[in-house]
């Protein structure tokens, strides 16, 4: 070891300062006087404090001199040592705490490390904004500027838990449409002006955004209840049907749904508008619907019922019950009517208005209708082997369902003797949920294979629905059923009467038998008959029952009457009622 | 939240023997470790209790969120809940710096818990206020020291946490932050701006206890003068002057200033 302690620390490439008791600098190196322009003189007078900047003095006196003081040393700090000059300079610095209460230092230079730190800062504050743009960018709608729903699902989920809030789900009615008939850059049009008329209906604590598609949605602010959503929703429908070049075709709906203590959850709200849009979209356009608890009731109970129905179908839990057709004269029992009953395994039989329009929205009616076919034709089998007479028996048949090929083996086995059904008429009663005169030409083949293996037609529930002149004149169906909602007030109803009358009067001319539904007293009995028409079903002759009670109320094959009246034929109808062959020309 | 939870939360510790509480409200920049030089002159005398506020020293992090602490108002409340948990009543409190100004906070919000306030280099108020009130630093002084903080590696993964998040936060940040080598980043950055930023001075007048105030007579963060405009604007406050350099008078001046508090306390 060469040279005394002093020319080592004046030899060092750094700082080196030694700082008194009361902060005093008692030692310089020299590099400290070189590179800091500092004297000795200077140095003694201006004391530890005036060397750094203000921040550094906040920052040693809240954290340097405690943790040196703490733990004997604090190392690797970076703080700003002023020139004597008043220039700063970046320095990295290690204290020691010394047994008589002062302070050993060493600066490094940290220009470079301070430069690099000014770089990251900067490339951070570029991330930082293009972070910002990316995050405004995935949560905006770019057609319309409005947020996604990306965005309003994070809202909804950030909601406080117990406030309670109200969201308007909505949607544009004529947007296909306008689509179709203007292209779809006249729909991008109109979904922008949706997006101004929310922006112009809302308030600044509102938010409103747009899902996708024609679907848009608004959530209120805090305190803002369901009537300031009712006044948001009638705003919108009256705004949008004002806006712009699409006042004939555009339209709008609202669901709306309110969240909170005793109502659905936030988590809820977005598919009770929607559940609520739904039902105003049904009842027409231009609606404004709420969602209730009524409502809320009956969604449970669908959610709930839903896989009991799956699996009602998988397990073959539906039975056949049937209502008895009488002639209007002699009120002997001519055919039955095939009607589902739901052998639920908790609630007992369920009637099928519990079930069908479930059914419907799921989609599985034809599944069931096959079904109750196969059951009917198994009960008309016993039926006919218990040596009791039913001249028809009715199923429900869906226009699109003809193809089942239980229809087809049905026919095949009686014709082959294997399947006895004595001369029992099985007629498929024609449900429409698609128009008759809609369907393909193979309809019209499938109707004639049909009726050609022996099967008998019937159009239920005509004079209302789907049920059309036009679809009667295609079908030629050997009877029509007269709708309950015409039979049961035509005693108070002239026109309901006077309707009546003509529809048989119609049916008479074409050929074809006809069935009233829904009597219910001897009056309408009366009425009918007096009337001419010759089948009757309802409650006043008897309810629907089991297999085993319409066993019991059948007679004997030795009493049978004859089978209901098979229509003229269809040539002979057109003879007779002047009616032009339709048959041969709907091909054309 | 259970006693238990609050004590292992704030990392609260009992020392000491004696029928009265003293509790120990550390200041910015510090953990409860530097009452450890103080402690001793008091703990034949008194029950002391010592807490990290969370976020600092040996506290539960997890505990941790920018909302609370975000103001004094949270480590105050941090305060009031180990007294709630230990039931104390009529303790004295004792704070340094900031810890000052989060005991004052505390005591007008729990007054039956604490019956008397010890403040050692309080400063209600770090910025100047002119012409009536001087701080000691000007704004762009402060926003220095949180860059300079940064520069300390302090910072750092508050910066990146909400770029590699994409989000205003949440429980990835606590999650990203905990994967830097040091906790301390978010939560000292956050502390340091409660601290430096906060004007405590409407409340002074609004503590009604007794209040003792230790002022170093040369303090570069509280400088004299703030110390008397503290004692001034409360209703029962006495001002001890001791002659010192720095800011830390518990750590460079325990035995000068520990029969100055225990007087007081006995008072």
């Amino acid at each position: 070891m060469t040279g005394s302690a002093e020319f080592v620390l004046n030899d060092l490439p750094c700082a080196c300062l030694r700082t008194s008791k009361d902060r005093r600098i008692t030692f310089a190196n020299a590099y400290f006087l070189q590179n800091y322009g500092w004297d000795q003189t200077a140095l003694a007078e201006a004391g530890m404090t005036s060397l750094l900047s203000r921040s550094s003095q906040i920052f040693c006196d809240s954290f340097v001199y405690p943790q040196a003081i703490a733990d004997t040393v604090c190392t690797e700090v970076q703080l700003t040592v002023q020139t004597a000059a008043g220039e700063r300079r970046p320095v990295v610095a290690s204290v020691r705490h010394l047994p008589d209460g002062g302070f050993a230092w060493v600066l490094v230079e940290a220009e470079n490390r301070s430069k690099l730190f000014q770089e990251l800062e900067a490339a951070r504050q570029t991330l930082l904004e293009q972070s910002a743009r990316l995050k405004a960018s995935s949560r905006t709608d770019a057609l319309t500027g409005l947020p996604n729903r990306a965005c309003i699902e994070e809202a909804i989920a950030a909601l406080p838990k117990d406030a309670p809030r109200s969201l308007v789900s909505l949607d544009l009615d004529g947007l296909g449409l306008i689509n179709e008939t203007r292209g779809h850059d006249a729909g991008d049009e109109a979904i922008r002006q949706m997006a101004g008329v929310l922006r112009k209906v809302t308030g600044p604590q509102d938010l409103a955004g747009r899902l996708g598609g024609d679907e848009f949605i608004v959530l209120l602010g805090e305190e803002r209840d369901e009537t300031a959503a009712w006044e948001i929703a009638a705003d919108i429908v009256s705004e949008i049907a004002r806006a712009g070049a699409f006042r004939t075709s555009l339209s709008a709906s609202c669901g709306i749904a309110s969240s909170g203590p005793g109502l659905i959850g936030h988590s809820a709200l977005l598919g009770a508008a929607q559940v609520a849009l739904a039902r105003a979209k049904t009842a027409g356009r231009r609606r404004i619907s709420a969602y209730t608890p009524a409502i809320h009731a009956e969604a449970e109970a669908q959610r709930r019922m839903a896989p009991e129905l799956e699996q009602a179908i998988a397990e073959r839990q539906f039975e056949p019950y049937f209502q008895t057709q009488v002639n209007a004269v002699t009120h002997e029992v001519v055919g039955a009517e095939t009607l589902v009953r739901w052998n639920h395994p908790e609630q007992g039989v369920l009637e099928p208005g519990l079930f069908l329009p479930l059914a419907r929205k799921m989609g599985v009616i034809s599944e069931i209708n096959a079904q109750m076919f196969e059951a009917a034709v198994q009960a008309a089998e016993r039926l006919v082997a218990h040596g009791v007479s039913l001249p028809k028996l009715s199923v429900n048949v869906n226009a699109r369902d003809l193809l089942n090929a239980a229809l087809y083996s049905v026919a095949d086995a009686r014709r082959h003797g294997t399947l006895e059904l004595g001369g029992m008429v099985l007629a498929l009663e024609i449900l429409e949920d698609v128009l008759i005169e809609e369907q393909s030409e193979d309809f019209d083949d499938r109707v004639a294979d049909l009726r050609a293996m022996g099967y008998a037609f019937e159009l239920d529930d005509f004079g209302s629905g789907h049920a059309s002149v036009l679809g009667l004149m295609r079908l030629k169906p050997e009877a029509i059923k007269l709708d309950r909602n015409l039979v049961r007030p035509m005693l108070q109803s002239q026109s309901a009467l006077g309707t009546v009358r003509h529809l048989s009067d119609m049916a008479a001319s074409m050929g074809m038998a006809v069935i009233a539904e829904g009597v219910e007293t001897l009056e309408h009995a009366k009425a009918l008959r007096y009337l001419g028409i010759e089948t009757l079903q309802g409650y006043h002759f008897s309810r629907p029952m089991s297999e085993g009670d319409l066993l019991r109320i059948l007679p004997e094959r030795e009493r049978m009457v004859s089978p209901v009246p098979r229509s003229r034929t269809p040539a002979g109808a057109d003879a007779e009622g002047g009616w032009p062959d339709v048959r041969g020309t709907a091909a054309e | 939240m259970r006693a238990n939870d609050i004590k292992r939360r704030n990392n609260v510790t009992v020392t000491g023997t004696g029928d009265r509480w003293v509790v120990l409200a550390h200041g910015f920049g510090c953990d409860q470790t530097m009452w450890r030089f103080f402690t001793p002159y008091l703990r034949d005398h008194f029950r002391l209790v010592c807490l990290d506020y969370v976020g600092s020293g040996r506290s539960d992090v997890t505990a941790f969120s920018v909302e609370r602490y975000g103001s004094l108002e949270g480590y105050a409340q941090d305060i009031v809940e180990v007294c709630d948990a230990l039931d104390i009543s009529d303790a004295t409190l004792i704070g340094h710096s900031v810890g000052a100004m989060t005991g004052l906070i505390a005591a007008i919000s729990a007054p039956q818990r604490i019956g008397k306030l010890v403040m050692v280099c309080p400063s209600p108020c770090f910025l100047n206020d002119p012409p009536e009130y001087h701080g000691g630093f000007e704004r762009e002084d402060l926003e220095d020291l949180l860059g300079l903080m940064d520069q300390n590696y302090i910072g750092w993964a508050n910066h990146l946490a909400p770029l590699v998040m994409g989000s205003d936060g949440g429980p990835m940040v606590a999650e990203l932050a905990g994967s830097f080598c040091s906790t301390d980043p978010l939560f000292a950055r956050t502390f340091a701006k409660a601290t430096f930023f906060s004007d405590c001075r409407p409340l002074l007048g609004r503590a009604k206890q007794p209040t003792l105030i230790l002022q170093s007579s040369r303090d570069a963060l509280a400088a004299v003068a703030v110390g008397r405009y503290v004692q001034s604007r409360m209703s029962h406050a006495e001002l001890e002057e001791i002659e010192a350099e720095g800011h830390c008078l518990h750590m460079t001046h325990p035995a000068r200033i520990a029969p100055v508090v225990e007087r007081f306390i006995a008072k």
